[in-house]
Formats: structure tokens, sequence, C-alpha cells
């Protein structure tokens, strides 16, 4: 075991990856000499050679419409888009395309393609489109799935089992957690489900649902909710499409109250999806509505008002002030 | 230059050429997005060419030689006001520094060597020469137009500084010519954070 930060815990899955299964390959901006611009693929072209890791001419349609091409040849792309703000250039080739090959060809061709992208605010300040979070855009697609890690391990093991899923993956990078704390990652391979959400904290009294960074701002707030004698449990999505509400349910049954955080605007996206069918499936268990915690319905803020402007700690301990005292 | 990769440019200079566009598309080659090089990105021998295929007038000209860039720019503007459509140029140069400040380290994709043969034909430092031989400029001059841009920036910065910082509640406003309900329900609870 080592102790390793998200961005090597993801350059250590695509290293594995790399090694184990030939047929995958991984290219985008930037990526070959310099690394990429996180340092996500530092040392890779190096070790496995320009035919496996590459740099791609700056386009992103590009970047997603060859991979369509290479997943169909039997290859097992990993391509990055540099800032998942860019992927509007890459919508059709994604959602256009990507997502319905499997379905076009009645079931007969497997689109094994995992994009990578970093994305999330209040990290590094970035200029406009490099922090928004478009998980929603793609979650909306069927034929996709999203995946959005919130620490190094999950990172890893869900890197992996992203790139061996023989269906398109959009695996989104919080860029605020590359190199924000260190976990303890196994070196060698391991996987985690997709679709399963993860009990980072149990609780008794409220249902935190959150994915990415904002996993932590639940979990700070779960423990200071203590001292006011309100036990909390907080869930981790891992996925956001396909959603586990297997997971979530079995924790609102208990609670019977829940809070849904995401550092997404509010409007349509992930938590109305998560609330709308919690209140399908579990009306009858709930005390309270359901509370959102969502950024405003804005395009992402500069940097000046970014830190108001996203969701934060104080934004959920209101919210579940709210349905514990409704 | 990266941009020249991009759907997007040849959609662009197509649309351009199709309506006999009044357009100039200046494009900076300075030889990197980024990290990848111009030969990377295109099996194209030149960016300029690329505007045969649009059926547009295309040009590339020394980025580091000002009076070349003017009057490839008066040309492609007379042919622009003319009706004669649209002027693609090519300007080759180079990006001395990173691509950005946030840890771009330009040592992992160039040499010194490269940057200091670009540093020798700096556009500055050709043009200084060409007018002081002309007798058309002094060290006097320059002196005094450097400090003035000093003040004029130092101005600038002054006044930024001194905007009111930006609110969620402007952004909100920003959004629709007329605010929806939903917004402006959030309006009123931003207002409400902001004045605590």
């Amino acid at each position: 075991m080592a102790q390793m930060t998200m961005i090597q815990a993801i350059t250590d899955a695509l290293r594995v990856e790399l090694k184990n299964d030939e047929n995958v390959l991984v290219y985008g901006e930037d990526v070959g000499q310099n690394g990429g611009v996180f340092r996500a693929t530092e040392g890779l072209q190096d070790e496995f050679g320009e035919d496996r890791v590459f740099d791609t001419p700056l386009a992103e349609s590009g970047i997603a419409g060859i991979s369509i091409g290479l997943a169909t040849q039997g290859f097992r792309p990993v391509p990055e888009i540099q800032f998942f703000g860019f992927v509007y250039e890459a919508m059709d080739a994604i959602n256009g395309q990507m997502a319905r090959l499997r379905y076009r060809s009645g079931n007969t061709v497997s689109m094994p393609v995992t994009i990578r992208s970093p994305f999330g605010g209040g990290g590094v300040h970035t200029p406009e489109l490099h922090a928004d979070s478009l998980e929603g855009l793609i979650a909306q697609q069927p034929g996709m799935k999203v995946v959005i890690p919130s620490g190094p391990y999950d990172a890893k093991g869900l890197l992996i089992q992203s790139i061996r899923d023989n269906d398109p993956v959009v695996f989104l990078e919080h860029m605020k957690l590359y190199r924000s704390f260190r976990e303890e990652v196994p070196e060698d391979d391991y996987t985690i489900e997709l679709g399963k959400a993860n009990v980072v904290r149990e609780g008794k009294d409220v249902t935190l649902v959150a994915y990415g960074a904002m996993v932590h701002s639940a979990l700070k707030a779960a423990e200071d909710l203590e001292k006011d004698d309100i036990d909390a449990e907080v869930i981790d999505l891992r996925t956001v499409m396909p959603v586990d509400f297997e997971t979530i349910i079995k924790s609102v049954e208990k609670t019977n109250r829940m809070v849904m955080i995401q550092e997404a605007q509010r409007q349509a996206g992930i938590a109305s999806y998560v609330v709308s069918n919690v209140q399908e499936r579990a009306i009858l268990h709930l005390e309270a509505p359901i509370l959102t915690v969502a950024a405003p319905d804005t395009v992402y803020a500069f940097t000046q008002a970014e830190e108001v402007w996203l969701p934060n700690y104080n934004d959920i301990i209101e919210k579940v002030n709210k349905v514990m005292h409704f | 230059m990266g941009g020249t990769s991009q759907g997007d440019f040849y959609e662009g200079i197509n649309f351009a050429g199709a309506y006999k566009a009044p357009a100039i598309f200046v494009v900076q080659n300075n030889q990197f997005a980024i990290s990848v090089p111009v030969e990377k990105q295109t099996a194209a021998k030149t960016l300029a060419q690329k505007a045969v295929a649009a059926g547009i007038e295309g040009i590339q000209v020394d980025g580091m030689d000002v009076l070349a860039v003017y009057a490839a720019t008066k040309e492609a503007r007379e042919r622009a006001v003319n009706g004669e459509g649209p002027t693609l140029i090519e300007t080759l140069t180079y990006r001395y520094g990173p691509h950005t400040m946030a840890g771009d380290d330009p040592t992992r994709y160039r040499t010194e060597d490269m940057t200091t043969e670009w540093e020798k034909k700096d556009p500055i430092v050709r043009f200084r020469k060409f007018l002081e031989e002309k007798g058309l400029w002094s060290e006097e001059q320059e002196n005094e137009v450097i400090e003035k841009a000093k003040e004029e920036i130092k101005a600038a910065i002054k006044k930024t500084d001194e905007q009111p910082k930006q609110k969620v509640t402007d952004l909100i406003n920003n959004m629709y010519e007329e605010l929806p309900a939903h917004l402006q329900e959030q309006l009123e609870e931003y207002k409400a954070k902001e004045s605590k």
C-alpha cells in the first residue's frame, strides 16, 4: 500500500490498465511528453511508447470521434478532454454517436470508451468553461455512464472498472481533489463496481447524498452536526449514471430525512433526478420534504464570486436544520 | 494556432467564403498549442493554405515583422471593404513564456535553443532598429513611451481594484432580460445572504 493523491491514483490506474491490456490507448491534448496539464499521464508515454500514449491535435470532437472508430476495431480508448467545459465541442460525437452505437447496432457493437476529464470549482481558479459541472449533460443521454470519484482510493478502482466496462463512460475528476489529500491506495489492481454508492458515514437521523468534492463538505457538516445531536448518514454516489437508488432508499427508510447535495446548478441535473426517484419510492418514509443544496442557476461564477457561488458547508447545515425541524 | 485544428475553424472560414464576408482571420502561429507543436497538429505545410479549400485568400507572413503584418492586414482590409471576400493571415511568431502561469513548464516540450533563435527575430528590437536608422526614434522617446505605458497600466489596475466585488446577485441579474420566477426566488435568497 502507498499513500497517493488522487492524481497519482489516476496515473496508477492508467498504468495498470495499459499494462494489463495492449488494446488500451491513452490520448488527448498535451498528454504525451507534457504528461497532461495536471500531470495525470506523467511518464506514461516514456513507459508505453507513442503508439499507446499520444498527443492529438487540438480538437475535442476529433478526440471523441476517433474513439468511436477505435472502439469498433477492438481498442479500449481512454481519451482525455483537457477541461470538461471543452466537451461542448465533442457533444455530437459523445451524446449523438458514441452513446447510440450499441442501440443502433441491435446490441452487437460495444463501445468501451472511457473519457477522462477534470472539472469542478474552488480549487484551481480557472477562466470560463474550465470548472463547470456538466455531468448532467452526459447523464441525460441514455447509453452513457458517468462516474465521479471523491478521493484517491475510489478514483483508482472506479477508473480501472470504467476502462474494463464495455459501454462508454465519462469519468470526471474534480480538480480540487487532485492534490488536496492522500489516501492508502493498493499498488496492484482492484476494481469498484459502477452504479454502486458508498455509505461513507453511518447515521440514523438524516441522509446526506453527495458526489465528488461535495462528499467532503457533507462529511464535515455531518461531524459538526453531531455536536447538535444530529446523527447524519453520508452517501457518496460514486456513479451519477446509473444511480444506486437501493442504497439511498435503504438509508432513507432508516433516517426518514434527506438532503441532496450537488455542486452543479440547481436546474434540471442529477439532484432533481435523484430526488424525484426517492420520493416515488419512499414517500411514506419521509418526515420532511427532501431539500437540495446546489449552485444558483447562473453561468459559472468568476473567481471573485466563486466561493460564495459554490454550494458549501454552511448551505448543508442550513438545509439539514430545516429538514430536522420541519 | 491550435484553434485551426478545431472543426469550428473550418466551418468559420467556409461560411465567410460562401457569404463573401468582409472578414479577416488572423492565425497567430506561435508554434505550439500548449505543448503540442504545429507538426503534430496538421500535415499541412502552412496554416495559411487552409484558406485554399475554403476558397478564400490566404497569406503567411513573418509575424515578427511589424511592417509585414501591417502590409498584409492592410491588403486584407481593402479586399474586405471592396466586397472581394475574406482573408486568412497566418503570422509566424513565438510564445516566449509559458501558456499559463498555473503550472505550464515549457522546458518539458521545447529547447532553450529554439527560444534563443526566435528572440533574435524579436519584432520590437527589429522595428526599433528600423526606426532609429531612419532617424524616427530615439532612446528618450522610447523611455517616454515606456513610462507612459506603465502609468496607464497602473491607472487601469487601480481602477479595476476599485470596482465593487462581483456578487452572486449580479450574476443572477445578468442571466435573462426578464428574470424567470425561479431565478427571482434565488435572487431574494442571495440578497439576504449578501446583506448579512
